[in-house]
C-alpha cells in the first residue's frame, strides 16, 4: 500500500498546557515511530491519581 | 522530500521531573523509563526499615511486560511539505513529569515507558510478605492522638 501525505501550512499562535505526565509526549514536529506506554496500578480506595506534577502555589 | 523545520518563538516550562526531556532538534531516537511507588500514609513519618523492604518487582504493575505494537507492514508512506515549516508563537507548560516529553524537531523513534503502582495505608499491614494491603477505616486526628 502506498500512503501519500501533503503537508501545507501549519501555523499555531500559542500553547497552553497544564500538565504533560506518565509518558505523554507534545512534538511540533515529524514523527516516524510513536510507542507510549503506561501502565497504571491504583487500589480502588485511592483518592489521588497521577505523581506529584507542579507546585501547587504558582 | 524536503523534512521540515520546526520554529517556536517562545518556550516557557515551570518544572520538569522524573525522566522528562525537553529537546529542541531533531533526533534519530529517544527512550524515557519512569517508575513510580506512590505511598500514601495516614502518618506522616518515615520508616527506613520498611522502605527497605519496598521493592519494585514485588509488584505486577513493574514485573508484566508490555505489549509492543506490531510494526507495519507493506505500507510505504511518502510526505510532500509545502511549505516545509511548522510554526507555533508560545509554548506554555506547567509541569512536564514521569516520561513526559516536549520536542521541538523531528523523531525518528520513540518509545516512552511509565509504570505507577499506588499504595495506602500501612498501618495495619507492613508485613513485606505480603503486600496487599488492607483498606482501614478513616483515622481522626483526635484517636491519633490518644494512642501516644
Amino acid at each position: 500500500m502506498r500512503f501519500q501525505v501533503i503537508n501545507h501550512e501549519l501555523s499555531v499562535g500559542s500553547l497552553k498546557i497544564v500538565g504533560v505526565s506518565i509518558s505523554s509526549l507534545v512534538l511540533v514536529g515529524d514523527a516516524g515511530h510513536i510507542s507510549l506506554a503506561s501502565i497504571f496500578d491504583t487500589p480502588p480506595e485511592a483518592l489521588v491519581v497521577g505523581t506529584s506534577l507542579v507546585p501547587l502555589a504558582l | 522530500m524536503i523534512p521540515r523545520t520546526s520554529e517556536v518563538n517562545h518556550i516557557h516550562v515551570r518544572s520538569i521531573l522524573f525522566s522528562s526531556v525537553v529537546n529542541v532538534g531533531d533526533t534519530g531516537r529517544l527512550a524515557a523509563f519512569s517508575q513510580a511507588l506512590a505511598i500514601q500514609k495516614y502518618e506522616p513519618t518515615f520508616d527506613s526499615a520498611l522502605s527497605g523492604l519496598i521493592n519494585f518487582p514485588n509488584y505486577q504493575a513493574f514485573t508484566i511486560p508490555r505489549p509492543r505494537p506490531a510494526p507495519p507492514k507493506e505500507v510505504t508512506m511518502q510526505s510532500f511539505n509545502d511549505p516545509a515549516y511548522i510554526r507555533v508563537g508560545t509554548i506554555d507548560i506547567l509541569g512536564i513529569s514521569a516520561a513526559g516529553i516536549l520536542h521541538i524537531g523531528g523523531i525518528h523513534h520513540i518509545d516512552l515507558e511509565s509504570r505507577v503502582k499506588h499504595i495506602r495505608n500501612y498501618r495495619t499491614n507492613p508485613d513485606p510478605k505480603n503486600l496487599d494491603i488492607v483498606s482501614v477505616p478513616p483515622v481522626g486526628r483526635s484517636m491519633l492522638d490518644q494512642d501516644k
